[in-house]
């Protein structure tokens, strides 16, 4: 089967940061849960940038589904940034109607549904929503759309372990086989049991790229304590 | 709320020790429709391919039988279950003299403080 | 998509827009009733002191409807594409140039709307001038006043009227679109630079700007010239006839300065209009690059 993401050799050298990304080359298949593993620095962010159309490569080659990133990768990334990147003023609902327009694949009444389960009034502007909530929000929005590729940067960061549980639950619940999910995190031990596979990313390159269980097997570890071995300062 | 899995172990390994587990001892009885793949990955918090693959351990063994109107449910047949049933509980008792062991207790003396405290336990 | 970005820009600005215009048209309904009042002509004291109140709110509301539309712009488009919201913009499926098209057609619309405000606010402001001070009857005499002012300066164009204030419709019209392209393009190219964005934002918004006043004085000069020697050369012919004939005739002198005034200024105006135009032009194509392939959001 194709792969859903063909990226070969890429590099992104900025102007005081050369190697932000350097000679990458992976694929990801479909129907899996992935986890980009790395310090900060490490060149996820760059990747993550790249995969969506933010950034252009210096050199190499990113093929999602067989294309270039551009308008029409866009519609089949559904991407939630580790910031709160939806206009304040609106309303949640504001926002939906927003998403409905602009992604053919958005369903709004699994949002609502979302929403509703979490007690979240579509009448409430943004910016009276506490932090936790906001993340919900954005993670509800992204989830509800039937995207190929999904990529969460930080999904569970700044959230308490509550909200955490739920965003992976989510996460779960929205699986389906023909899509693929990208999660960028930290909090490794947190969401390990969620992954099929994790990519080790370290100074721009990937140097692994396994399942969980392989590392759990081959290493007798936890991919968290494997990651604390392999990253130690 | 999720299930506690040890983190230093495969994942899938321990889901096929907890579903035999709930499956010998009655919680999941000769029969039952099991949930589905999805529904118990959300409630364990793990990748549904993680419990798919669990899953397909628990078919090639014939533990669980998968129809394809009806989804997966228990096996019908008894004594294959209690024969699991035996073999995981033959496990449990081995690994535990293995410890007893490790603590300076033999095999006998190891039965005779068994003794002792189920009696004392009544 | 570009109707669809359109209809969104347009929710997320109206409302600052309509506070605007709304302010305005308050602080003209204010001074308004102020006129019909003889809070302006009594002598009364503290009455004076309401009176310049009143005419400051005035001030600051037109002030603010002029420039903080412009200056509103400015912020919404930046905080839309390149800050957090940036995120959010660039990973639709659309194309660049609508992005761009979008906030330039909404925010055409937003000043357009606003002038129109201005031009009604002053005209009701000096309507009501008149009403309070001199009386209804003198409202006639002011329309005749300035639909004179217009047909004078259409047939010293050699235009009929209509012909002119299509001219100035299509004129402002360049202008608005152009003058917006070219903030916009200038926050894009502060974005190519990878510190201090807004700052070479304002710094090339300031160059654009002085090499637009410098290539307009160097065409006002050379527009002026020819009209200049068109006078020069009458008034050689006139005071050599001044030794012929005793009474000279003027007319022509004036009539040739005025039509000399009048080319230069439309001469001038239309080139204006242009280099603004090639100004926003390049500046679209430039913004539309920078998004391809110079973006790097924070």
């Amino acid at each position: 089967m194709e792969p859903l993401v063909q990226i070969q050799d890429l590099t992104k050298n900025y102007s005081g940061h050369p190697g932000a990304v350097s000679n990458l080359t992976l694929e990801l298949s479909k129907g899996k849960i992935i986890g980009l593993l790395g310090p900060n620095g490490s060149g996820k962010t760059t990747l993550i940038k790249m995969l969506n159309g933010l950034l252009v490569p210096t050199s190499g080659k990113i093929l999602i589904n067989g294309k270039n990133p551009g308008i029409e990768t866009k519609a089949m990334v559904s991407y939630l940034p580790e910031r709160t990147y939806l206009q304040q003023h609106l309303s949640v609902g504001e926002i939906i109607d927003f998403f409905t327009d602009f992604y053919a694949d958005f369903k709004p009444d699994v949002a609502y549904g979302m929403l509703q389960n979490l007690g979240i009034n579509p009448k409430d502007k943004l910016k009276t929503l506490s932090k936790g909530t906001k993340e919900k929000v954005q993670l509800i929005l992204v989830m509800s759309r039937q995207a190929d590729l999904y990529i969460l940067d930080e999904p569970i960061a700044g959230v308490d372990p509550a909200a955490r549980d739920y965003i992976l639950r989510t996460i779960i619940n929205n699986y389906n086989e023909n899509a693929t999910i990208l999660l960028s995190t930290h909090l490794i031990s947190d969401i390990e049991n969620v992954l099929d596979e994790v990519i080790f990313i370290k100074n721009g390159s990937a140097i692994l790229h396994t399942s969980v269980d392989s590392i759990r097997e081959e290493q007798g570890k936890s991919v968290d304590t494997y990651f604390r071995e392999v990253f130690a300062c | 709320m999720a299930w506690s899995l040890n983190a230093d172990r495969p994942i899938y390994s321990q889901i096929v020790e907890r579903l035999e587990t709930q499956i010998v001892s009655g919680q999941y009885k000769p029969g039952d429709k099991l949930p589905s793949v999805r529904e118990l990955a959300a409630e364990a918090g793990v990748n549904p391919n993680t419990m798919q693959k669990a899953f397909a351990d628990l078919e090639r063994s014939g533990l669980i039988i998968t129809q394809r109107t009806s989804g997966r449910t228990v096996t019908e047949d008894v004594a294959m279950i209690q024969q699991i049933q035996k073999s995981l509980a033959t496990e449990q008792i081995l690994s535990f003299f293995e410890r007893m062991e490790e603590l300076g207790y033999d095999k006998e003396n190891t039965l005779k403080l068994m003794e002792l405290i189920s009696k004392e336990a009544k | 998509m570009l109707k669809k970005l359109m209809k969104h820009d347009w929710i997320a600005l109206s409302k600052k827009i309509l506070a605007i215009n709304i302010g305005l048209l308050a602080a003209t309904i204010l001074g308004i009733i102020s006129f019909q009042t003889p809070l302006w002509t009594s002598n009364m004291p503290y009455l004076d002191l309401l009176a310049m109140l009143i005419l400051l709110i005035n001030i600051i509301a037109f002030i603010i409807a002029g420039a903080g539309v412009t200056i509103y712009l400015a912020v919404f488009f930046y905080k839309n594409l390149f800050t957090d919201e940036g995120y959010l913009m660039h990973t639709l499926p659309v194309k660049s140039s609508q992005l761009i098209l979008s906030k330039l057609f909404t925010g055409f619309l937003a000043q357009i709307l606003t002038i129109i405000n201005i031009i009604v606010c002053v005209l009701l402001l000096v309507m009501g001038a008149i009403v309070g001070f001199d009386g209804f009857s003198e409202l006639p005499e002011f329309f005749k006043a300035i639909g004179n002012i217009f047909s004078t300066i259409a047939k010293a164009m050699d235009m009929n009227l209509a012909l002119f204030i299509i001219v100035l419709i299509v004129y402002a019209i360049i202008a608005a679109l152009c003058s917006i392209m070219v903030i916009y393009g200038s926050l894009c190219i502060g974005q190519m630079f990878s510190k201090r964005r807004i700052m070479w934002s304002i710094v090339f918004y300031f160059v654009l700007y002085t090499i637009q006043q410098a290539v307009l004085t160097i065409g006002l000069a050379a527009f002026a010239q020819p009209q200049i020697e068109k006078i020069d050369a009458y008034s050689y012919q006139l005071s050599g006839s001044v030794v012929t004939s005793p009474s000279v005739d003027l007319t022509e002198l004036e009539r040739l300065a005025s039509e000399g005034i009048l080319n230069m200024v439309t001469q001038t105006l239309a080139f204006s209009a242009l280099i603004t135009a090639l100004a926003a032009v390049g500046l679209f194509f430039l913004s539309k690059y920078m998004m391809d392939r110079k973006l790097n959001l924070e």
